[in-house]
């Protein structure tokens, strides 16, 4: 065997450029299905608590809307806008808003009453697990409302709260996350505003000649 | 000998054992705060409201007001948790709450808990209770009422309020059980 004849060069196979447009294609769809189905799609933690009061109340739920907006449509939203001449109270409600859902159902057949106590006891097992912390509860003889936030060390920053709202025949889910940051700045300067307004700072006097 | 990953494995040990202590002190309860324990509506359906407010959106209540409201804004800032119950009562539940409201009187007397108001009028019965570390820094406030065959109702505000100061927290954070328990404070 001669020991100076060339090696043989081992290439990796090149996809053919045909199937990688093919696969982006494919990545693109499914990526725009996913965003698109998104929209009507709660978020992990806020159907967590929707499977848990559905299960822990018993019977069968039609879905009438579950919609969810999310910090990307939000955050385009704000971006778009921020082009548009508004009133800075317009402005500042629409950068509080990081994203928000609502999921509403109703109950197909009559049925005996849920039972508050385990809807409440299993909801805040799930909830706790998941980090969050019950904030209220209202429970009466036809409904229960309970919210629960989202601990941050800055929550004028990043609020997060979700809600559940059973009601007769009714179940209703609401999450939100919000920057009240905005909304406080725009309030501290109208406060700055009215004080001035108020109480006028004092001119000082024009003597006579 | 090479002493860098001594000192890294060192100093690794020392802030995981930082975060422990820090973590097993949040779980513990402040000096301020009582444990009532979990409550669950009542069986017949009566009302029940639970109420905790913790010390994160009590400084989003203290930012909202401190400019308009400076001297609330204060009353705010030396607040950590606020804590209230009612339940309903009925048949079942009744014996048990006033079994665990003596247990819970019981316990802050036991703890050094100052009893400030004890009111036993018609089927009403009150109390308030204070913790102090010095003479004059309050800790936490306690107000447990039993009104009838209707209702518990159960607060705990840990912090530097005085009862009279209730009504006013009551009305800021928007709370119509502390605005009442206040109104029965001063009375």
């Amino acid at each position: 065997m001669n020991p100076f004849a060339p090696q043989p060069v081992i290439r990796a196979r090149a996809l053919p450029v045909a199937l990688l447009v093919l696969l982006g294609f494919f990545a693109l769809v499914g990526l725009a299905v996913v965003g698109v189905t998104g929209y009507f799609r709660l978020s992990p933690d806020a159907d967590a608590l929707r499977r848990i009061a559905l299960s822990s109340a018993g019977g069968s739920w039609n879905k009438v809307i579950a919609l969810r907006v999310g910090w990307f449509t939000t955050g385009a939203l704000r971006t778009g806008l921020s082009f548009v001449k508004m009133e800075p109270e317009a402005r500042a409600a629409l950068k509080v808003v990081r994203g928000a859902e609502v999921g509403v159902y109703e109950l197909r057949e009559a049925m005996a009453k849920p039972n508050q106590k385990s809807i409440l006891a299993r909801a805040d097992k799930e909830m706790m697990a998941r980090g969050w912390d019950r904030a209220v509860t209202v429970s009466k003889q036809d409904g229960l409302v309970v919210v629960y936030v989202s601990p941050s060390r800055f929550p004028a920053q990043n609020l997060k709260c979700c809600v559940l709202v059973l009601q007769e025949r009714k179940l209703v889910v609401v999450s939100a996350q919000a920057n009240l940051e905005p909304v406080l700045a725009l309030a501290l300067q109208h406060l700055q505003a009215s004080h001035v307004a108020l109480h006028p700072p004092a001119r000082p006097r024009l003597r006579s000649a | 000998m090479n002493m860098k990953p001594l000192t890294c494995l060192a100093r690794g040990t020392a802030i995981l054992t930082a975060a422990l202590a820090l973590n097993a002190s949040a779980g513990s309860l402040s000096t301020g705060q009582v444990d009532f324990g979990a409550f669950s509506p009542p069986s017949s359906g009566g009302e029940f409201v639970e109420i905790n407010v913790s010390d994160c959106l009590i400084s989003l209540a203290t930012r909202l007001v401190e400019k308009e409201e400076p001297e609330i804004a204060q009353l705010l800032k030396g607040i950590h948790l606020v804590r209230v119950n009612v339940i309903g009562l009925d048949d079942q539940n009744r014996p048990e709450l006033e079994k665990r409201i003596a247990g819970i009187r019981k316990d802050l007397d036991a703890k050094g808990w100052e009893r400030l108001v004890t009111a036993r009028q018609q089927a009403q019965d009150v109390g308030i209770y204070l913790k102090t570390s010095n003479k004059d820094t309050v800790e936490g406030l306690v107000v447990l009422v039993m009104q009838g065959n209707k209702q518990a109702v159960l607060i705990n505000v840990v912090g530097n309020i005085k009862p009279e100061q209730l009504s006013l927290l009551g009305d800021r954070l928007h709370i119509d059980e502390l605005k009442k328990a206040g109104k029965a404070a001063r009375k």
